[in-house]
């Protein structure tokens, strides 16, 4: 048994302290007696002996102090009942066929048969969002929801996946069945079983679709070997009047799409070394009245040089897809004071918090990132956020306070340690870093520490839910290039980091896992079944809530204790 | 104070004493005085202002010399009742069994003519009552005394006794809770004094057997007010009743030498029963 808050262990102190107050009240039981004359003839030894007898308002007192101690400590208790939580990886990458014929996804459904041990199971799927379908079911049961799985065509959301799971207790192991490097970015200790399906294939996708007002780039990716040739690839882009019944159509399923009639309005050839990416660039300008069609196509290209054939179609309108505006909420709109305007390649777009509040839900969701300059929305936001010198309760990350209930100042903070593998630290030189009237974060569960100081974080980021965030305790603005170049770094790593998850998410085909990494991934061959990954070990011991009542139920008996005292005397 | 009951039986009752003593007024109780009276004293020769009355005529026969009878005068007891009014009298009530005890007795001599007074060791002494009449005042008296502080014993007893000229009874009522020897002078003075004295030692049960809870961890002297330690275990309330049996012991033998009467009671004991059986059986009432 563990426990959660050792510092209670403290509260033992005032058993002694109970004890001498005790000793010290507790009154000599004086009695009255005609003479002490006989009383003074008894032997001294009897006199002397003289026992110390606590009433049993004390013992009780006692005991009901013990077990508000251990109740405050707040004991874990080993779960008996533990379950297997399986995280089925069902993003595109996952529709990709071996030259057995079987999709990953399949492939994954049946190992995780074979190595399931018996016992509960808890199901998870990771596309479209992290979502569990079954809790505490059958082998029997899962087996049966597995057929509901398919793939989406939509990224995974795998690392938020396994940062929600190794929260949860009383786990057996959490064994994740994907193509893609799984790794255990929290802090926590779960017990993971990585289940790799599938050998890395090469795969030839559109990635991503980006508009501005005068181009329309295709972003074609070509995931194999470095040292694979150049490919010819045909980037086509068709459209049709969108009509209501369509816009509908669209909003439910694409499966559909492929035999409309489609109109070509260009199509373009572009060349792609092995592991890189080239844009096709359309001077076309969108159009809400119609759905546009982009297909790649390249000769030769077959399995298993294309594992993913559906990822070489993409359909979309203007309205679906996302512009590259960062928005910079900041009470100091001018461009000049933050220095943005320098950042040429990104698209800043400056507003007051006041008219933050008028922008929709929808809206916001359109945006690349959103950077809080010594402000911070209400609530979370579903958009990759930077917060710059946040006020106390922003709904990210709480800042350290005072006794005053003030957020904790700190002139010139000492850095402890940094996370020197972290692409937000790339580059830097931290004795630089000299920052000024800085502010320390309360780090949340599901964040790092990036940059530690002697009182707290002073930067922090993390994933949660698959969306990125990270906040500053110190000034990053203006942008002031070279001149403050430890700042400008960092804001530019920042924006990298922040974005980097942006693309991701926006990209409407599978990442196949890319081939320079497949020395290290170390993959599972279904065949070969010696190789399972394994990470840190959850604690399967879980604080219990009857604790909390037990306090309640303790306070309330002392306070009768006490109550029945004050009536007594 | 008493029921009805207990005051007709006490009427038939007197207070019974080994010596004569002069008396001061026509009484109840043979007296050293010759004089008019039933009991036959002795003879003397006649001398002028005889009582002719008294002349034995029979002895004048046999013998030609002219003698007259001499009687013992029936006078008056002087009955002296000391109470101890120190504070150790006012524990658990032993005072007021003590004055209940000394009325009853009172009660008896007032209606067998006796003379008696009441004097509180430490604190008052009462006129004396020669008639049963004056109960009520007796007891009223007896009513207003608190008992409270230290007592010289001898010394109050002392003081008690200089302002009676003629001796008597004398019941000394306490506990006798305080050092022997002064106890023995006290007793001593009044015996010195030519009293026939009785102890009435009054002791309540937490007295006689060490009642007192053992988480009593102090116990302060009614009298000075001393407090001392104490942790009680069996061993120890053992110890205290062996104790107090012993001083009990020295006094019941110094009485016995002296020739003086050592009652013990409780507290406990009904008035009514220690009156008209115990101390009858005693011989100290008749």
């Amino acid at each position: 048994m563990s426990f959660s808050n050792l510092i209670y262990l403290s509260l033992l102190l005032a058993l002694p302290i109970l004890a001498l107050a005790y000793r010290h009240q507790v009154p000599k039981n004086l009695k009255r007696v005609s003479s002490v004359l006989i009383y003074k003839l008894l032997p001294l030894k009897t006199v002397v002996k003289q026992k110390i007898k606590l009433p049993p308002r004390f013992w009780l007192e006692i005991f009901l102090l013990s077990l508000l101690v251990f109740a405050l400590l707040g004991p874990k208790v080993t779960n008996l009942q533990k379950k297997t939580i399986v995280l089925l990886d069902n993003s595109l990458s996952m529709s990709a066929v071996n030259e057995s014929s079987k999709t990953r996804l399949q492939l994954a459904k049946d190992e995780i048969i074979k190595i399931a041990p018996p016992g509960n199971f808890k199901l998870c799927k990771t596309s479209p969002e992290f979502e569990c379908i079954i809790d505490n079911a059958s082998q029997s049961v899962m087996r049966s929801k597995f057929a509901e799985i398919d793939f989406e065509r939509a990224p995974d959301n795998l690392s938020s996946a396994l940062s929600e799971l190794s929260k949860q207790h009383g786990v057996e192991k959490i064994i994740v069945a994907t193509d893609k490097k799984a790794s255990n970015t929290s802090a926590t200790k779960s017990k993971f079983q990585v289940l790799y399906v599938g050998e890395v294939q090469k795969n030839f996708y559109i990635k991503d679709i980006l508009i501005n007002n005068q181009y329309l780039d295709i972003l074609v990716s070509y995931s194999s070997s470095p040292n694979d040739k150049n490919i010819s690839t045909k980037v086509k882009l068709s459209r049709l009047p969108l009509t209501d019944e369509l816009k509908n159509e669209f909003a439910k399923t694409t499966a559909n799409m492929e035999n409309k009639n489609w109109q070509e309005v260009e199509a373009k050839n572009i060349q792609i070394n092995g592991n890189t990416e080239n844009v096709a660039r359309f001077g076309v300008k969108m159009d809400n009245a119609f759905i546009y069609r982009a297909e790649i196509s390249a000769e030769n290209l077959g399995k298993p040089v294309d594992a993913i054939a559906s990822d070489n179609i993409a359909y979309f309108t203007l309205a679906s897809l996302n512009t590259n505006e960062i928005l910079v909420v900041s009470s100091k709109t001018s461009n000049n004071y933050l220095g943005l305007d320098g950042l040429t390649q990104f698209n800043f777009k400056i507003i007051t918090p006041e008219e933050f509040k008028n922008i929709s839900a929808d809206n916001l969701t359109k945006k690349l990132m959103l950077i809080f300059h010594q402000s911070a929305p209400e609530f979370a936001t579903r958009v990759p956020t930077l917060l710059i010198l946040p006020p106390i309760n922003n709904p990210f990350f709480p800042l350290k306070i005072m006794n005053k209930g003030e957020a904790l100042v700190i002139n010139s903070p000492k850095i402890t340690s940094f996370d020197n593998l972290h692409s937000i630290n790339l580059y830097l030189n931290f004795n630089l870093l000299k920052p000024k009237n800085s502010f320390v974060f309360e780090k949340p569960l599901w964040a790092q520490d990036i940059i530690k100081v002697e009182d707290g974080t002073l930067l922090v980021a993390g994933e949660s839910n698959g969306v990125r965030y990270a906040g500053v305790g110190f000034e990053l603005l203006p942008f002031g290039g070279a001149r403050s170049s430890f700042s400008s770094v960092l804001f530019l790593n920042l924006l990298n980091w922040l974005g980097g998850t942006q693309a991701i998410q926006n990209a409407t085909i599978g990442d196949a896992t890319e081939s320079n990494t497949f020395e290290v991934q170390n993959f599972y061959i279904p065949d070969n079944k010696d190789e399972y990954p394994m990470l840190d070990n959850l604690s399967d011991e879980q604080a219990s809530t009857i604790w909390q009542y037990l306090i309640w139920v303790v306070l309330l008996i002392l306070f009768f204790d006490w109550f029945w005292m004050l009536i007594k005397k | 104070m008493f029921a009805p009951n207990f005051y007709k039986q006490l009427q038939h009752l007197k207070i019974h004493t080994r010596r004569v003593f002069l008396g001061s007024r026509q009484g109840g109780h043979i007296s050293l005085r010759k004089g008019h009276g039933l009991e036959f004293a002795d003879y003397k020769q006649y001398s002028m202002g005889d009582d002719f009355r008294n002349i034995d005529w029979g002895a004048f026969a046999r013998t030609d010399r002219i003698y007259v009878k001499q009687f013992r005068e029936e006078q008056d007891l002087n009955i002296q009742f000391l109470l101890d009014g120190s504070g150790s009298m006012g524990e658990e009530n032993k005072f007021e069994f003590c004055s209940k005890l000394a009325l009853a007795l009172g009660y008896v001599g007032l209606t067998d003519g006796d003379t008696v007074s009441f004097s509180i060791l430490g604190k008052k002494n009462s006129p004396k009552y020669s008639s049963p009449k004056l109960l009520g005042k007796a007891e009223k008296f007896l009513s207003e005394i608190t008992p409270s502080g230290v007592i010289n014993f001898p010394f109050e007893i002392a003081s008690a006794v200089q302002r009676l000229r003629t001796p008597g009874k004398c019941f000394v009522i306490s506990d006798f809770l305080c050092d022997f020897d002064k106890i023995i002078e006290g007793i001593k003075f009044l015996i010195g004094r030519n009293f026939e004295v009785v102890m009435f030692q009054v002791l309540t049960p937490n007295e006689f057997n060490l009642r007192l809870s053992s988480d009593t961890t102090k116990i302060s002297d009614a009298e000075t007010g001393e407090i001392i330690d104490v942790a009680f275990d069996e061993k120890s309330k053992r110890e205290y009743v062996k104790l107090l049996a012993e001083h009990i012991e020295q006094i019941e033998k110094f009485a016995k030498k002296s020739g003086v009467i050592h009652v013990l009671m409780s507290t406990e004991e009904n008035i009514e029963e220690v009156v008209l059986r115990r101390l009858p059986g005693l011989g100290l009432l008749k």
